[in-house]
C-alpha cells in the first residue's frame, strides 16, 4: 500500500511528464488497435463476403465436384429431402437453400451475348450482397424474371421503363428455349460478372424451362459461425458415406482456393506491418521511459541509503509502471473505440483491384486484441525498468545517489 | 559499536590515483559522540559514507557491533540501515513528491509501523523541531533551513541507534544550529546511540564527546 501511494505520488506530482508519457502509450496502443482493426475487416470481410453469399458449406451429388465426370447429376426433390433431414438436426445451421446453374445465350432480337447465371431459392439473400443499379429487385416466387449484370444490361440496351422480354437459350438436357422479364439491373463487384451473370429466382427457371420442381445443382448451407464448416463438412460426409449416399460436402475453404491465398497474402502483410509497428512501439516506450527513470536514479539512490531495499524500489518502479500503463490503456481504448466508430460512420468505401464498385471500409475492433496488446504495452513498459533497476543495483547506493 | 579496521579507500583517474582514506582504524562505542573536522577533500564524507554501508572500501574492514558489512547481504544491509541508522546528508535529498509529513513518515512505513503510531512519532518529532506548521508542504516549497530541519527529523524519527550526519547545520543559522546539535545530542544520548558527525562548523565541538581531524585521507585523534 505504501509502494502503491508512493507510485501514484510520483506520477500525479510530475504531471507533464506522466501526461506526455500517457500520450505516448495511447498513440502506441491505438496504433496497434487500428492496424488490428483493419486486419480484422479485411479477413472478416473477405470471409463473411464468400460465406454470406455463397454459403459455407455446399452439398452436391458427387459428379458435381468431378471435373471429368462426363454427366452431372442434379440433386432432385428426393434427394434434398434426404439431406435436409440430416441438416435440420445441426444447431448451427442457420439456414440452406438450392442453387441452379444457368448458362446459355441471352438476347434481345438485336442483340445476343453469352451468360452465366444462377438461380437461387431464396434470391433476397443473394440480393444482399450485391448492389441494385437499376429496375426492382427479385422477389422468391416471381416466376418469369431476371436480373442483370449491369454490364449485361447496359450491352443489351434493356430499358427497364417498359417491359422487356429476354430470349434465354440454356441446356438442361438439351437445349432448352425460355423468356424472362429483365426487372433491374445489379452490380456483382466484379466487372467481368457484371458483364455476363444474370440471377434469377428458382420458381422462374422451373417455370419457363419446365423442369422438375425441387431439384437444383446444390444446396448451399449457411452456418451461425463460419469457422464450424470444417467441422459440419466432415460430419456430413461421414454421414452421407456411412449411408452410402452419393453426396459430398465441402466447405468454403474447399471451393476458394484463391480466395485462400488472398486471405495469406493478407495475413503475411499484416504481420510484416505488425512486426514493423510493434518495433516502433517497442524503441519508443523503452526509449521514454527508460530515460525518465535514469533521470530520476538519484531519488531511487535516497531511498536505498535510508534502508529501503532493491525489491521495494524495484516494486515501487513497476507499481508506476502499472499504474501508468492501466491509466494509459483505458484512455486508449476509449479513443480506439470512439475513434472506430466515427470512422466506421463515415462512410468510406475502398475499391480493391478488379471491382467495378467500392466496398465499405470499416475497423473492427476486438477484445482479444486490446488484451494482447495491453499485453504487449504492459511487458515493453516493464522491460523499460529492467536497465535502471540494473543500474540502482549494480552501482553503490552513493553512486546512485549522484548520478547524472 | 562502530568499529573500521585499516579502511583504505583509492579512486582511480585516468590520469592519477586519489587516496581518500589512507589505513583508517576508529572505534566509537555506545554513548559517544564523535566530530571529524577537515578541509574539503581530506575525505571525511567518503569515511562517513563507508561507515555508513552507501560506499565500499577498496581495502579493510567495517563493523557494526560485531556483524562485519561486508559479511552482509544487500538486503540485510538495507535491513540494518533502515533499522539502526540515521543518516543526514547533504546530497540525500527529501522526497520532491511526497510532504514533509510523509517524507518523515516514510522509514516508519517501511518499518511497517502502524498508522497511528506513524501519525504520533512524526508529529511530536516535526512539533519538537518546531517544523509542525510545515507538515503539509512540499519541499519545494521549503527554504534551505527547513528542509534541512526535515531531512533531521527523517533521520531521527526512527530512533536508530546511529545517526551519522555531513553538515547537518549546512543552511542553518547559529541560533538553529545551537538547537539542531543540541536536540540531536540529546536524542542521541537518551538513546545511547552513536553519533558520527563532519562539519566545518566550530560550534559543534561543545556538543561532541570525542574530536578527530583528517587531512589527505589520515585520520588523527584531536587531544
Amino acid at each position: 500500500m505504501n509502494i502503491i501511494k508512493l507510485a501514484w505520488d510520483n506520477l500525479w506530482y510530475n504531471k507533464t511528464r506522466t501526461i506526455l508519457n500517457i500520450v505516448l502509450i495511447v498513440a502506441a496502443f491505438s496504433s496497434l488497435m487500428f492496424i488490428s482493426g483493419y486486419n480484422n475487416y479485411a479477413e472478416d470481410g473477405i470471409m463473411l463476403g464468400i460465406t454470406e453469399a455463397n454459403g459455407s458449406v455446399v452439398i452436391a451429388d458427387k459428379s458435381h465436384w468431378d471435373v471429368n465426370s462426363e454427366k452431372e447429376n442434379m440433386l432432385y426433390a428426393s434427394d434434398i429431402k434426404i439431406i435436409s433431414e440430416k441438416l435440420d438436426s445441426y444447431d448451427d445451421v442457420s439456414a440452406y437453400q438450392k442453387k441452379l446453374n444457368v448458362s446459355g445465350i441471352i438476347g434481345t432480337e438485336n442483340k445476343s451475348k453469352f451468360f452465366m447465371g444462377s438461380a437461387y431459392e431464396d434470391v433476397s439473400r443473394m440480393l444482399k450482397g450485391l448492389s441494385l443499379k437499376e429496375g426492382t429487385p427479385l422477389f422468391n416466387d416471381d416466376t418469369d424474371t431476371l436480373l442483370l449484370g449491369v454490364d449485361l444490361a447496359e450491352y443489351l440496351n434493356v430499358s427497364y421503363d417498359e417491359e422487356t422480354y429476354l430470349n434465354v437459350m440454356a441446356d438442361f438436357d438439351g437445349i432448352s428455349l425460355g423468356s424472362f422479364l429483365a426487372v433491374g439491373s445489379v452490380s456483382f463487384f466484379n466487372s467481368q460478372a457484371d458483364g455476363a451473370a444474370t440471377l434469377f429466382p428458382l420458381p422462374a427457371i422451373y417455370n419457363v424451362f419446365n423442369i422438375e420442381n425441387g431439384s437444383a445443382n446444390n444446396l448451399i448451407v449457411y452456418l451461425e459461425d463460419y469457422n464450424k464448416a470444417g467441422e459440419i463438412k466432415t460430419n456430413l460426409n461421414e454421414y452421407f458415406a456411412s449411408n452410402d449416399m452419393p453426396y459430398e460436402a465441402k466447405d468454403w475453404k474447399d471451393l476458394n482456393e484463391f480466395m485462400l491465398s488472398v486471405l495469406d497474402m493478407n495475413a503475411n502483410n499484416y504481420f510484416i506491418v505488425l512486426i514493423i509497428l510493434s518495433a516502433l512501439v517497442f524503441f519508443s516506450i523503452m526509449q521514454t521511459l527508460t530515460t525518465n527513470f535514469l533521470e530520476r536514479l538519484s531519488e531511487f539512490g535516497t531511498m536505498r541509503a535510508i534502508g529501503i531495499n532493491i525489491k521495494n524500489v524495484t516494486l515501487l518502479l513497476f507499481s508506476e509502471i502499472i499504474l501508468l500503463v492501466i491509466v494509459s490503456t483505458v484512455v486508449a481504448i476509449i479513443m480506439s473505440y470512439v475513434s472506430a466508430t466515427i470512422f466506421n460512420n463515415m462512410d468510406i468505401t475502398f475499391t480493391p483491384p478488379g471491382a467495378s464498385e467500392g466496398y465499405p471500409f470499416s475497423l473492427i475492433l476486438r477484445v482479444k486484441d486490446s488484451l494482447f496488446i495491453f499485453v504487449w504495452v504492459l511487458a515493453i513498459s516493464l522491460l523499460a525498468a529492467v536497465y535502471p533497476v540494473y543500474k540502482v543495483i549494480k552501482l553503490k547506493i552513493i553512486e546512485v545517489i549522484k548520478y547524472v | 559499536m562502530i568499529k573500521s579496521e585499516n579502511i583504505c579507500k583509492e579512486y582511480k583517474t585516468k590520469y592519477y590515483d586519489i587516496v581518500a582514506n589512507d589505513n583508517i582504524n576508529i572505534e566509537i562505542a555506545y554513548g559517544e559522540i564523535v566530530w571529524v573536522s577537515g578541509v574539503s577533500g581530506a575525505g571525511k564524507s567518503t569515511l562517513l559514507h563507508i561507515l555508513a554501508s552507501i560506499d565500499v572500501p577498496t581495502s579493510g574492514h567495517v563493523y557494526w557491533d560485531d556483524k562485519e558489512i561486508s559479511a552482509l547481504n544487500d538486503k540485510e544491509r538495507s535491513y540494518f540501515r533502515l533499522n539502526n541508522i540515521g543518516l543526514i546528508l547533504q546530497s540525500l535529498e527529501l522526497l520532491k513528491t511526497q510532504t514533509v509529513f510523509d517524507n518523515v513518515a516514510l522509514p516508519l512505513r517501511f518499518m511497517k509501523y502502524d498508522s497511528q503510531k506513524i501519525n504520533t512519532k512524526v508529529n511530536n518529532i516535526l512539533e519538537e523541531l518546531n517544523i509542525i506548521d510545515l507538515k503539509t508542504k512540499k519541499p519545494e516549497q521549503l527554504s534551505g533551513g527547513q528542509k534541512q530541519r526535515v531531512a533531521i527529523a527523517r533521520a531521527l524519527v526512527t530512533e536508530a541507534p546511529y545517526i551519522l550526519g555531513d553538515e547537518i547545520s549546512a543552511n542553518l543559522d547559529g541560533d538553529t544550529s545551537k538547537f539542531i546539535y543540541d536536540y540531536v545530542r540529546t536524542a542521541i544520548k537518551k538513546r545511547n546511540g552513536i553519533g558520527f558527525f563532519i562539519s566545518h562548523d566550530e560550534a559543534i565541538k561543545d556538543y561532541v564527546d570525542t574530536m578527530y581531524t583528517m587531512k589527505d585521507g589520515i585520520l588523527e585523534a584531536v587531544k
